[in-house]
């Protein structure tokens, strides 16, 4: 009995990896989507977050499930908490990939010179994003402490480019249309900063489960 | 400051040549739940027993170490046993009321320490009864059999019979064991409402239970086959059970074990 308990908390821990790979797939996507204007890949992302959507809403179930059969102490307790936690997290990563899509969207229908030091910024922002998502899941697949403790350190860069984003932005051309792309612009790298701070709380939700102590990360 | 009731320094308990218990130190606070847990036959009712000289009935058993309670060295000589007994009342895996009505199974400890009034014995019987969440359910059959009760109602008897004698301590060694959910229910409920005015330890096996109830959690654990069992960790409740420091606890409470 408890061994299969066991082994259920083993899959349930490997299929919050897998939705987090999905999730690393919406975000690729949704950047390249960018970069190139290109509607297909938008589309892709929609259909991805569908399956990011059903995959949290089943894990959600799970580990509601465990806690109420199984009655989880100690780490298995922490696992369960920190699975719920990083499952949300991941969702509205991949909400927030799904909102790039939508702008890209938006963009391909304006007609409007693309400003190429933003999309440069984008690119370059959406980069450090992947980066950190990235060891953020893996830092939860690996019940890595100190992988998780880096990632502000990841994040940084981020938020100064968002932050170059505003300066870039106010050299743009006034045109009504330039200035529609550019504030859609602006709004991509708003998710990008987002998704990344989703991915720090992660790692906040692996420190937990590691040390049992609750600490925010600075 | 919390006030310990039980001080228990470096103690080794023996059943002739095999060593049960080894250098347990614990102080076990006043008007707290204390929960013992660990495997079967780790020496946790060992351990229990120790608290109020039940072990002195089994032959060839002896202690070292020092167990104080309020101060006071429960194996010195001037130690009155009956009187200690009466301090730390003890409550049973399965409800062992007397083949005697509800009413005498109450008053039958406050008689023998030489209460014959009826008119006080009413009192202490009543009170007695209320404090262990029975009266309303018995008030109107006190002189019906004790074993005419329920499982549960009989061991609320038990506690009932426990609390007529004015004890500082309850030790419960898995008091719920045989009994069903909700009767179970009520008990904790009581051992609740008990720690209020008495000193509570038990030893259970559910390991939810002790989540439950205790305030504190004891774990014991004989690591070697026929060797004796140590004190593994001892903290608040809500720590061992979410996050327990040793991993032998750990392993123990998530199920890991052997």
């Amino acid at each position: 009995m408890r061994k299969s308990f066991h082994e259920e908390l083993k899959d349930l821990k490997k299929e919050v990896v897998e939705v987090g790979k999905q999730v690393e797939k919406s975000i690729a996507l949704a950047l390249e989507a960018v970069i190139e204007g290109n509607a297909e890949k938008a589309n892709a992302v929609f259909q991805n977050d569908d399956l990011i959507d059903k995959k949290t809403i089943e894990i959600e179930e799970k580990g509601i499930s465990l806690v109420a059969t199984q009655s989880p102490v100690a780490r298995d307790l922490r696992l369960i908490h920190s699975v719920l936690f990083i499952s949300i997290h991941l969702e509205r990563m991949g909400d927030l990939a799904f909102n790039m899509a939508k702008a890209v969207k938006h963009l391909t229908k304006i007609p409007s010179e693309r400003e190429n030091s933003l999309v440069e910024l984008i690119s370059k922002m959406g980069e450090h994003t992947r980066q950190v998502v990235s060891a953020s899941i893996e830092a939860f697949e690996k019940n890595d402490l100190k992988l998780a403790e880096e990632l502000p350190k990841l994040d940084e860069p981020i938020d100064g480019l968002f932050k170059d984003f505003f300066k870039a932005l106010a050299r743009c051309s006034a045109e009504e249309h330039s200035l529609d792309w550019a504030t859609t612009m602006v709004l991509i790298s708003r998710y990008l900063e987002r998704i990344a701070d989703h991915a720090v709380d992660i790692g906040e939700r692996v420190a937990y489960l590691v040390t049992g102590e609750f600490k925010e990360f600075d | 400051m919390v006030k310990v009731t039980f001080k228990v320094q470096n103690l080794d308990f023996w059943y002739g040549t095999f060593k049960a218990l080894e250098n347990i130190t614990i102080d076990i606070s006043a008007n707290k739940v204390t929960a013992f847990i660990g495997p079967s036959g780790c020496g946790k009712s060992t351990f229990l027993r120790c608290l109020n000289r039940m072990n002195d009935l089994i032959e060839e058993t002896r202690i070292e170490g020092k167990i104080f309670l309020d101060g006071e060295d429960i194996y010195s000589g001037e130690v009155n046993v009956a009187d200690l007994r009466r301090r730390v009342g003890m409550i049973f895996q399965h409800p062992n009321p007397f083949p005697m009505s509800v009413y005498e199974n109450v008053a039958y400890g406050p008689r023998i320490h030489g209460i014959k009034d009826k008119k006080r014995l009413d009192e202490i019987v009543e009170k007695s009864l209320d404090k262990a969440a029975l009266w309303k359910e018995v008030k109107d059959k006190l002189h019906t059999p004790a074993l005419s009760l329920s499982g549960g109602q009989q061991q609320r008897l038990c506690i009932a019979r426990v609390l007529a004698v004015n004890p500082e301590v309850i030790l419960m060694d898995e008091p719920c064991s045989a009994i069903d959910p909700t009767s179970t229910q009520k008990i904790e409920d009581l051992i609740d409402e008990l720690k209020q005015s008495y000193t509570i330890i038990i030893v259970t096996h559910n390991m939810m239970q002790a989540a439950r109830v205790s305030d504190f959690t004891a774990f014991l654990l004989a690591e070697n086959t026929n060797g004796p069992a140590k004190l593994i960790e001892y903290d608040s409740t809500e720590v061992i059970f979410t996050n327990p420091k040793d991993k032998r606890t750990e392993n123990y409470i998530t199920g890991r074990f052997g």
